[in-house]
């Protein structure tokens, strides 16, 4: 919570003091230890840090080009990684596919005029231990983190003027993403812990957005995330089970009625699943709270 | 896409009663492996 402050404390100031007519983009990345005397910091593991400030164009919905990209498998003494920093059209290049420039319609030059107006994007990553020694001299730390934090926030400028049916607000794109897996196998040195993060803003961001493999990715995220959601349980059919199930299947058949008004208190108490595995595989403490909701 | 509901050590002498019930619940498939100490694996395979 405190890093979520601080990384919104950091965008507000950022988003006030961003000069318009220069574009600033920074990456940052750490792996091992890191102990910054200034900063007051000490972490060890993987921290990572993004910030673009630079001008919007709210009438036009864009913003800058630029790209960050690193992919790790975190061995603190012999990594493998691979990083990108690209922008402008360097970051229009690396996020299209090729041949470049796709015929037959060559990119057109971005739209870069009109009004423009301080834009932020920044994301704050960090898996491990990170302590933090606040001002005060007692040798104790004011903040520790351990495990997996993270934060993203954008500042995105839109018109001044009240938009019309004519003249819609526009919003710049921007992308962020972080996957963290674990696989493989750690050695004492080493790590079973991968990192791949990527960050664009402006077209970079809607070229990658757009871009089939980055879309199955998610895709396949969604997948895997509907599988875990398969559920399995022990067997347990007691006398709220069959409560239920005369109440389900009044004369040896399924009363419509009666199953839509289980699936209402099934959902009204974020109980997933079917009503068969409800009566045979739920604790009989759901299923009370399905019965006393039933009015049973 | 499909997810799948799984009951462990269901009493055989309850398989068929268990099988109906996801069935009438809107299985399309209900899968039973017996376990060999009187109880089996029951899996039931639903639509998304």
């Amino acid at each position: 919570m405190t890093r979520l402050r601080t990384l919104a404390t950091l965008v507000a100031v950022a988003s006030l003091t961003a000069c318009t007519d220069y574009a600033t983009f920074v990456t940052a990345t750490n792996i091992g230890i890191n102990a910054d005397v200034k900063t007051q910091d000490v972490s060890i593991g993987y921290g990572r840090t993004e910030l673009f400030t630079g001008p919007g164009y709210p009438e036009q919905g864009e913003a800058p080009r630029a790209v960050g990209y690193i992919n790790s498998d975190l061995h603190v003494f012999q990594p493998h990684i691979r990083q990108l920093y690209a922008t402008g059209d360097a970051a229009e290049l690396v996020t299209t596919t090729l041949p470049y420039p796709p015929a037959p319609h060559p990119p057109a030059e971005p739209p870069y005029y009109g009004q423009r107006r301080a834009l932020v994007f920044s994301t704050g990553a960090n898996v491990g231990l990170k302590l933090g020694f606040g001002a005060g001299t007692a040798p104790v730390p004011s903040s520790i983190k351990f495990g997996y934090n993270r934060e993203e926030a954008s500042v995105i400028p839109l018109r001044s003027d009240v938009p019309t049916e004519q003249h819609r607000d526009r919003y710049a794109p921007v992308l962020a993403s972080m996957d963290m897996n674990l696989g493989g196998t750690a050695t004492p040195t080493g790590t079973n812990l991968g990192i791949t993060q990527f960050f664009a803003t402006g077209s970079a961001a809607r070229n990658l957005a757009a871009r089939d493999e980055f879309r199955q990715y998610f895709q396949f995220q969604a997948q895997e995330a509907i599988k875990s959601a398969s559920l399995t349980a022990n067997y347990f059919y007691g006398s709220a089970g069959k409560k239920i199930e005369a109440f389900w299947k009044p004369n040896g058949a399924v009363d419509q009625a009666n199953d839509r008004r289980i699936k209402i208190c099934m959902s009204k108490y974020n109980l997933t699943g079917s009503v068969a595995f409800l009566i045979n595989g739920r604790p009989e403490a759901e299923k009370d709270i399905v019965i006393s909701c039933l009015q049973l | 896409m499909s997810h799948t509901e799984t009951l462990e050590r269901v009493p055989n002498s309850d398989v068929d009663r268990v099988r109906q019930d996801f069935l009438d619940a809107g299985a399309t498939s209900v899968s039973v492996t017996d376990n060999g100490d009187g109880t089996s694996k029951v899996v039931a395979t639903f639509p998304d």
